[in-house]
This record gives C-alpha cells, structure tokens and sequence, in this order.
C-alpha cells in the first residue's frame, strides 16, 4: 500500500514514533515533496508529546514526607514508642528510634518504661473446673431440651387435672371382681351384709359416659360365698334398657364365682327396677382397670380423660379456650373422631379402627 | 460446631477468659458466673457459631455481660482522662509485676479491657473493636491512654522506691 492523501497521516505517526523503515521513509519524502501544502501538518506531529509536560509537574515537598531522624523528637517520642511497644512500628522507624534514644539517653528510661507497660498472662490464674462446662457428646440437640420440658410439664399438668378430677367420668377404678347386673333403669346404692366395706362402682353400659354412684358396698368378704343386696339404692342415671356393670372392690377376699346376690329393690320405689338380677362374676385374677365390656373401649377412655385434663390444665395456664371432643358414629355408640379446639382453631383427629 | 470441637473450646479458652474476666471484676465468683453464662449462650449457639469464630463470639459476650453487670451495680468507672492520674502511692510494692498490675487495676474499665484483649490474648485493633464495640481508632486511643498511664504510674512508683 503506497502513501496517498486518504492515508499519510498514518504515516506521519510510524515517521515520528520512529516505527518506519528506510524504503518507507523515502517514499514519505517523495510523498511531502508531491504535497508541500501537508508539510507544516507533518511537522506538526513532532511537537506533540506529553513527556515534555509530565516532567514538568513535580511535588514540591518531597522532603516532608522523607523520614528521618531528626523527626522523632520530645513531642512525638511517646507515640512512637508506643507503636514500638505496639509492635506496629516498621523496621526504618524501629531503627530511627533506637538512634534517637541512643542519642538522647534520657529517652532510654522512658522507652525502658514503656516496655514494661506490656502485660504478660499469669498463668496461674486459670478456671479449674472445666468440666462443669464441658457437654457430653451423647447429649441430645438444644431443641430437644425444649420439647422435653413442655412435654414434662404437660404431663405433669395432665397428672395433677386428672387424680384431682371430681368427675363422675373417673377412668382409674382399680377392681378386684366385677359384678354383671342387667339393670333398670336406675341403681342406687349397693350394700353388704356385714360391715366389710367395700367399693362398688356402677357403670353405666353405654359407651359415651361412665356414671359412678356412691361406690359403697357392704360385703360379707370373709366368706367367699358372698352375697350382695341391694338393700338401698340410690337414684343413678335413668335410661331405658340400661345394662350395667357393678365393679365390686373387694377389701378382704375375692366374692367367689356365680355367688348369688339378692337385689331387694326395698328403696326403688321412684323408679321401678325390672329385672334386677345381679351376677358376679368373680373371677379370681386381677379385673381391668376399667370396668367395661371392651378392654379397647376402657384404653380409649383413659386415653380421652388423659387428653381431656391435660388441655383443661393448658386451658387453666394458658387462659386460652383449649377443648377436646368425641364424636360418635350414628350407627354405634363407637368414637370415630376427636376434635381439639384451641381458641379459634380446631384440630379433628380421625380414630381408626375405634382403637388407639 | 460440633460438641467435641464445643469441649476443645473449654479447654482452648477457658482459663483466658477467666483470667480477663476476673481481671476486670475483681472477683472470682462473678467471674465464674461470667464465664459459665458465656459457655451457656454459647452451647446455645452451637449450631451457629463455627469453632474458627467461638473465641472472639466468647470474649464478645463474656465482655457485654460484663458490662452489663458493672452498670446494674453502678460500679462502673469514669472513664475521665484526669481519673487516670488521680493516683497515690501509699502501698509498698514487691516487684514490678505487682507495680504493673496495681497500675492495671486503676485503669478505667475500657482501657483495662482493651490492653488486657491487647496483649494478653494478642487481638488485632480491628477485633477488639468488634468485642468492645469499639471502633479501630477509638481502640488505638483507649490503648495509647493506657499505655501512657501504665508508664507513668510504673515510673512515678520507680521514682518513690
């Protein structure tokens, strides 16, 4: 490519940064000597350098910033013995003050002072009972803490509600025989006839409430030919077609099975008794806890009189509406749901199988 | 952190923030209590706080609670620059330690705090400014202070003996 009018002034740059060789530099003459009116343009392009103007820009006080000697004096000699006590004076300055304290004597003392400003640990001085904070690496996670104690006081909670419970719906009977009666309607107090006392608890045989009565029973336990009467009987709860379970505690010795008992109604007089017949069975093993037909059913109420009380007494500390409720099939009396109400959420808990 | 690298911290750090708590209260069941609380919020942490960082989270609140404490029992110290030469020399003194360490007891609290984290557990200006509160350039200031009071106290006692 041969120098032209579109192009010199590339050329005119390589001439002066000294970038062209000599066949070009002959040519770029013989361009000028075409085209004397570009002569001043390339001479132009000699004067512009920014060299020339850098060198002229100086910092006037160079000097200042310049340390030395002569810079640490009285005034200063504190601080910057410090920063040497500090360990964050460098290695020149470092230098400079050990000159000017070797210089200036007085100045050792004062910088022998401050060396001795430096606090050393005492090692002796140390906690001695580390393993007080120490934890042990089984230890569960913090949070489980949190969960075992609000669980802890609940069930404390639910124990407190529930051995203080008053309710006819008591679900802790402990009973040694249990006695079948097909009862009336109603059924008052049962008596032996001796002066053994005895607990009875009569139960209603419908699964949605339990109704305990005066639970007294006079019994001849002695003689395991027992027989109860119910001499007196008090008013229970009146339902139609009530088949009922009497639970006999007996303090002495087990009533002996089939032993007959005598039902004279002397005291029902309001409400008329039909078939008042009472068996016992006495079986000589330990009777459940519960005096039900349905082990299940009895597991489900002790469960339910757990549930109950333990959100009662949350109730009672947290001042909050906090309500639990069965709900019964319309085809048997069988709990198919629970519903947990806790202000103004509810929680329904479906129950399988009518066991928990 | 796990709970063995928890238990390393008690034995890495245990003794150091006793020995600079106690320093501060002057009183060794307080310091203690400090201490136990400080290992307390720790472990309560310990999913939080990494065992690179648990040294400086400890002194961090080993301190506040400190200070915490000192202002509900109103024993906290002016921090007055003429305080610091308001002092007498009637005590007789075995060695310079003990010089230095009476001279350490009449610092202001900050002051104390900020050349014990200093030159006992080695900080940067920068993390005792994180423990304190403290920003850098007041963390250089209190140890200047302190340092110049140190010095002074140990050369007036010097001049006595």
């Amino acid at each position: 490519m041969s120098i032209s009018e579109y192009n010199y002034e590339a050329y005119f740059l390589d001439y002066h940064e000294g970038r062209m060789d000599v066949a070009t530099q002959k040519e770029l003459t013989e361009f000028l000597a075409r085209h004397p009116e570009l002569k001043e343009e390339f001479e132009s392009f000699e004067s512009v350098s920014l060299n020339e103007l850098a060198e002229e820009i100086t910092f006037e006080n160079k000097e200042s910033l310049k340390r030395s000697v002569a810079n640490i004096s009285a005034s200063n000699f504190d601080d910057t013995a410090i920063q040497y006590i500090e360990e964050t004076l460098n290695a020149i300055l470092t230098n400079e003050l050990m000159a000017f304290v070797k210089q200036n004597p007085k100045y050792e003392n004062e910088l022998d002072l401050y060396r001795k400003t430096k606090l050393v640990a005492d090692t002796s001085i140390v906690f001695d009972n580390k393993k007080s904070l120490k934890k042990d690496s089984r230890t569960r996670p913090v949070i489980w803490y949190y969960w075992s104690a609000a669980a802890s006081i609940a069930i404390l909670i639910a124990a407190y509600f529930l051995f203080n419970n008053n309710s006819n719906q008591s679900a802790t009977i402990v009973i040694s025989n249990t006695a079948r009666v097909d009862t009336p309607h109603a059924i008052q107090q049962v008596h032996s006839e001796n002066n053994k006392e005895t607990q009875a608890h009569v139960v209603q045989n419908q699964n949605a409430f339990v109704s305990v009565t005066k639970q007294i029973v006079r019994h001849s336990a002695p003689n395991r030919n027992s027989t109860l009467s119910t001499n007196s009987i008090t008013t229970l709860t009146e339902h139609n077609n009530i088949k009922a379970d009497i639970a006999v505690r007996n303090n002495a010795t087990p009533v002996k099975k089939d032993s007959a008992i005598s039902t004279a109604s002397n005291n029902i007089s309001s409400l008329p008794v039909k078939d008042t017949s009472i068996h016992i069975n006495s079986n000589q093993e330990p009777a459940p806890q519960f005096v039900s037909h349905n082990n299940n059913e009895a597991k489900s109420k002790s469960v339910f009189a757990f549930a109950s009380n333990t959100f009662k007494g949350i109730k009672r500390f947290l001042k909050r509406g906090v309500e639990v409720d069965r709900y019964y099939s319309k085809e048997s009396d069988k709990v198919i749901a629970y519903q947990i109400t806790l202000g103004d959420n509810r929680f329904t808990l479906p129950v399988r199988n009518n066991s928990y | 952190m796990t709970v063995d690298e928890f238990n390393r911290c008690v034995d890495l750090y245990a003794d150091n923030l006793y020995r600079f708590i106690v320093k501060s209260v002057k009183d060794v069941h307080k310091a203690k209590d400090i201490v136990q609380d400080t290992y307390e919020k720790l472990w309560l942490k310990v999913n939080d706080v990494e065992s690179t960082n648990a040294k400086s989270y400890m002194f961090t609140t080993a301190y506040r609670t400190m200070i915490d404490q000192m202002r509900r029992e109103r024993k906290q110290e002016r921090l007055e620059e003429s305080h610091l030469f308001a002092v007498s020399h009637n005590k007789t003194y075995s060695d310079a330690k003990e010089v230095l360490n009476e001279a350490l007891n009449k610092l202001p609290e900050l002051q104390r705090s900020v050349i014990m984290l200093r030159d006992y557990e080695g900080y940067a200006y920068d993390e005792i400014g994180e423990i304190t509160g403290l920003n850098e350039s007041q963390v250089k200031v209190y140890i200047f202070r302190a340092r110049k009071f140190l010095k002074s106290y140990i050369g007036s006692v010097e001049a006595v003996i």
